[in-house]
């Protein structure tokens, strides 16, 4: 497919950059000649230097042909305009725009993107919805990664396997012999960086990365069996008082009454602000990388430090030192790929990655046939998908092992009229069920095949 | 099953220009929907709608794109030879030239698969393919794929 890319910073090289990868025809358009340079140097993707907002840019850039356009500049207006252009002058099919600001997210003006209005498809909130993954990961300490899929009913959660993990050396067929009543299923594994798909006679080493898919009510016990029961957050510590950190206090506010919040922000005009829009979170001013400040918040006490600067250094430097002044975990923001592999070495239990989120986003778009939800992990080496198996789809019908496709695939749940069913070998997909699986980069198109319907549908 | 019973000679369309699969569809779609008096959005987003579950292209350069249309009263069909092929995510990977939208009532059953079949058949026919391809013009293309069944 032809896609559009109007940004080419973090989030629109990483787009770029996954999507050409797959085989798509990419175009970016940004209006910084350096960043254009460096995707001609390093992608597969043709890119431009002009603004994507303007009509002759983005008619110069293939608008005309492209089937998707995806506006992600820094810039709400220019990502709005962006999509609203190629829809009104170049017809283009799916418009996907970038929108921070809460005003315009606002449920009151929700007609604003409608077909009658913008004619915006999809709108992408990253800080919001790295909001949300916050509050999921403080929800549960113990797992790095943790997100939910067939409307709640099923969970994957990413587990770090340390030494004192109680299933460690045992082959994955051995566990669910040890706990026969657990319907939890190890979907990936990520070892020394690399993901795996694991079969039953694999076991879990030291030091790996766990995924793991469960029904919503048995995450609790699995993390206790991988060894990761962790007594739930009660004192918050955020460096970063921006749209995040405010975003998330703010929902701790709401949400958990029991969870006392302090922010830490370094300009005194945002601390103000900050701490007009908060209840109950005492607002600090000051640098985040204070060894005082951070005494000052009570840092030795709190359960976890959760970093949220817009600058990764501050984030990854505050949460190693957070956690030296006594913090139990860190969750840290990193918005840069290039601290992937020091990053366990600062000691942080658990980062976010913006551009990881925003991308899973969109290729929830981009993947086709019955794809409802999309989660990249292990820096876009895998994804964890939700698909709904309709009639004529190949997989209907056929024992999973029966199924050459699935190879290098991992099928982690299924749920049936509101059932969640823990599939083995034999099992049958059936028409209406909601597959939950994992899949290596390469094998996504031989999933999307498998969930494609044949020309009889209707 | 006779496709003249769902195809007007008027429907029948050569040297159709198309940059892409979504612009063509939305085109025949809004052309359907005008000589059936429905909403043009109604009929274009059903098709691409069910384009997205899987692609009608069958193989061999040809694609029947179709959906039920609430409202519709008997199938109504559209044929269309492309200027030039076009992508089309098809079976075989292979661009297509050849396009038979179709629209059926939303309540029909198993009459809709009869008439998809008789469609499919003609355009997964090699000689028939060959004689729309090679057709002079509208009216040589109609009676191509008339005379197919």
């Amino acid at each position: 497919m032809k896609v559009l890319v109007c940004g080419a910073g973090q989030v629109g090289y990483g787009i770029a950059e996954q999507l050409s990868a797959e085989g798509n025809d990419v175009t970016l358009i940004d209006v910084r000649p350096d960043l254009v340079q460096k995707v001609n140097d390093t992608l597969e993707a043709r890119a431009y230097v002009g603004n994507g907002a303007h009509p002759d840019v983005l008619e110069r850039a293939g608008a005309r042909e492209c089937d998707m356009i995806i506006a992600v500049t820094l810039h709400d207006e220019v990502n709005m305009m962006a999509a609203q252009v190629a829809g009104t002058l170049f017809d283009v099919p799916t418009k996907i725009a970038r929108v921070r600001s809460q005003t315009y997210l606002n449920k009151e003006w929700a007609k604003l993107f409608s077909r009658g209005g913008m004619g915006i498809d999809v709108i992408i909130s990253p800080e919001r919805e790295v909001g949300e993954m916050v509050l999921r990961r403080l929800s549960l300490p113990g797992a790095f990664d943790n997100v939910s899929f067939a409307e709640g009913a099923v969970a994957s959660i990413g587990l770090t396997c340390d030494s004192d993990c109680p299933v460690i050396d045992t082959p994955l067929r051995q566990l669910s012999e040890l706990f026969p009543d657990l319907p939890a299923v190890v979907v990936a594994v990520q070892r020394r960086g690399e993901i795996i798909v694991p079969h039953s006679d694999d076991h879990i080493a030291e030091g790996d990365d766990v995924y793991v898919v469960t029904p919503a009510g048995q995450v609790a016990r699995t993390l206790s069996i991988f060894g990761q029961a962790e007594a739930p957050t009660r004192r918050v510590v955020i460096a970063g008082g921006g749209n995040i950190g405010l975003y998330v206090a703010r929902e701790l506010e709401r949400r958990h009454t029991g969870v006392r919040v302090k922010i830490i922000e370094a300009s005194r005009g945002r601390a103000e602000e900050i701490a007009d829009h908060l209840e109950r979170t005492v607002v600090l001013h000051g640098s985040a990388l204070s060894e005082e400040l951070l005494r000052e918040a009570e840092i030795a006490s709190a359960d976890t430090i959760v970093a949220l600067t817009n600058d990764d250094q501050v984030n990854i430097l505050a949460c190693a030192l957070a956690k030296q002044l006594g913090a139990a975990r860190s969750l840290c923001l990193v918005n840069s790929s290039g601290y992937a592999s020091v990053i366990r070495s600062f000691d942080i239990d658990s980062e976010i990655n913006p551009r990881f989120i925003t991308v899973s986003r969109v290729l929830q778009h981009v993947r086709r046939g019955r794809i409802i939800a999309v989660h990249s992990i292990g820096s876009g080496a895998g994804e964890i998908m939700e698909a709904e198996a309709l009639e004529t789809a190949p997989i209907v019908g056929k024992a999973l092992k029966d199924l050459p496709q699935l190879k290098g695939v991992r099928v982690g749940a299924i749920v049936r009229g509101g059932k969640v069913i823990v599939p083995d070998g034999d099992t049958q997909i059936q028409v209406k069920d909601r597959v939950i699986l994992f899949a290596r980069t390469d094998n996504v198109r031989d999933v999307e095949q498998l969930f494609r319907v044949s020309i009889e549908f209707f | 099953m006779q496709i003249s019973t769902f195809l007007a000679p008027e429907n029948a369309l050569v040297d159709v220009e198309a940059s892409d699969k979504a612009r063509l569809l939305t085109e025949l779609s809004a052309r359907a929907a005008r000589s059936l008096s429905l909403e043009h959005e109604q009929v274009s987003q059903e098709i691409l709608r069910r384009e997205e579950l899987g692609s009608t292209g069958v193989g061999g350069g040809a694609a029947i794109p179709h959906a039920r249309i609430p409202g519709l009263t008997s199938p109504f069909g559209i044929l269309a030879r492309l200027r030039k092929p076009i992508d089309f995510d098809a079976i075989d990977g292979k661009r297509v030239d050849v396009v038979f939208l179709l629209l059926l009532p939303a309540s029909s059953t198993g009459y809709h698969l009869k008439v998809l079949a008789a469609v499919a058949r003609a355009l997964r026919n090699e000689p028939v393919l060959s004689a729309l391809r090679h057709a002079e013009d509208a009216a040589g293309l109609y009676a191509a794929i008339t005379s197919a069944t």
